[in-house]
């Protein structure tokens, strides 16, 4: 899941070299450098791709501070 | 001692700006002294670039505009600190006492202020929807206790189905269905989002005629028999003051789709696209705030799109089950039945000063307070 995750990272941020520098402790606001619509657009991207639904009530601000931790939340949604 | 009703409203969208400026008349003709704030101007410039980005790509996209109010955000950091420590002293100086909150986002700053301020602080936090929208549901995120030391005024019950206090729109009263036009707004709020610009050629095909909200020039198309395009100007911005100091109602005109349109400044709300809506059979949108405000002081019933969020999914049940609104849904079933429109509106005429007006009630328990200072 974590090369999916920075896969849609890559093509949200239409930056294919982020393919080479991200990795599982990248942060997706500073490291990524994902703005708040490109955020959007990336959580869009994942709910197609994984086919679940973030809520408000779960997830958290914390969970974009690594590409391991939203995936862990992804996967968590996904069960 | 100083008993000047601040108003805070966000300029995010119209339904938590328009709202504080039907409070700040109000209060100032009941003689009260009354002033706006307006959250963005607390905000750099590029933030405020950022708004209005976000503002279009929602409305290009409802999808992406309903994804927005998944993921929790902390405005703290969109906040100009030197902007905020202006406001902030302005406000002492000034033994600032009497507030009204319109948007969560403000009560990161009264929370500064009320440390600082030297003298009581009262504030209410107004709930202008039926369930927090996404201003509070963000604060209460970083601070579950977020309401304590002010006073939270919830304009409607959900769970009672019931409305506790009405905002005035000014315009006078509702208008009789037999002094209406037998024409149908439809309009996706402030920001011109959801799914309103779907709906045109049923509504037209079932023989209304329609009053549409446009938010761009390009948006209008052809003429159409029987069709209007109104806009508000869209160089304004809320958080613009005017000449002469004052926050405004949007300038605003019917358009045709000349890019030399004009917008000329309105004095009053009536003079905007309330001034339609007041004449009309009924409005069609999506379930916001503003929506219901302009719904219950007009007198036009509310055909309910699909919400923007949770919070106003609970506004769409209130007016349905209020008999103030139907979901779009339901009313296309009916074969678009104007009949069912009349029925609405009628259950709206008789509630006809039935809510508690906010502003008089607000002005009248400082009056008993003494000032409260």
């Amino acid at each position: 899941m974590q090369q999916k995750v920075i896969e849609i990272i890559a093509e949200i941020k239409e930056e294919p070299g982020l393919l080479q520098t991200l990795s599982g402790a990248s942060d997706l606001t500073l490291d990524a450098a994902l703005d708040s619509l490109q955020i959007i657009n990336f959580i869009l991207r994942v709910e197609d791709e994984f086919n679940i639904e973030v809520d408000f009530d779960t997830f958290d601000l914390e969970h974009l501070k690594s590409v391991d931790r939203f995936s862990a939340y992804v996967a968590g949604l996904a069960v | 001692m100083n008993n000047t009703v601040t108003i805070l409203c966000s300029g995010f969208g119209l339904g938590f700006y328009v709202p504080g400026l039907l409070l700040e008349r109000k209060l100032t003709g009941l003689g009260l002294q009354a002033e706006i704030e307006v959250f963005e101007t607390l905000m750099p410039e590029r933030k405020k670039e950022q708004t209005d980005n976000s503002r279009r790509a929602y409305q290009q996209s409802f999808a992406v505009a309903l994804t927005s109010q998944k993921i929790p955000s902390d405005i703290r950091s969109s906040l100009d600190p030197a902007a905020v420590e202006h406001l902030l002293q302005q406000w002492k100086q000034e033994e600032r006492q009497h507030f009204i909150v319109l948007s969560g986002h403000w009560v990161h700053v009264m929370d500064q202020y009320r440390e600082l301020a030297g003298v009581s602080v009262y504030a209410d936090l107004l709930y202008i929807d039926a369930d927090l929208s996404p201003s509070w549901k963000n604060l209460r995120k970083l601070n579950p206790a977020y309401a304590e030391g002010y006073h939270e005024v919830s304009m409607y019950d959900p769970g009672k189905q019931e409305i506790m206090c009405s905002i005035d729109a000014g315009s006078g009263e509702a208008l009789p269905a037999a002094a209406r036009n037998g024409r149908l707004v439809v309009h996706g709020g402030g920001w011109g989002i959801g799914t309103f610009r779907e709906k045109f050629d049923a509504l037209e095909s079932a023989g209304y005629e329609l009053d549409i909200a446009a938010y761009s020039i390009e948006e209008i198309g052809g003429p159409v028999r029987g069709r209007r395009y109104y806009m508000n100007d869209p160089q304004w911005r809320t958080w613009t003051k005017d000449d002469s100091g004052q926050y405004t109602f949007p300038p605003f005109a019917e358009v045709t789709g000349n890019r030399t349109e004009r917008f000329p400044p309105c004095q009053s709300y009536g003079e905007g696209m309330y001034g339609v809506i007041r004449q009309a059979s009924a409005v069609i949108s999506k379930p916001g705030g503003g929506a219901l405000i302009d719904s219950l002081a007009s007198g036009t019933p509310l055909v309910l799109l699909d919400p923007f969020g949770p919070h106003e999914k609970i506004n769409s049940d209130l007016w349905v089950g209020l008999g103030y609104g139907i979901t779009y849904g339901e009313w296309a079933e009916s074969g678009y039945d104007d009949d069912v429109l009349r029925k609405l509106a009628n259950n709206l005429r008789a509630a006809r000063g039935q809510y508690p007006d906010y502003a008089a009630s607000y002005a009248e328990q400082l009056s008993t307070a003494g000032g409260r200072s």
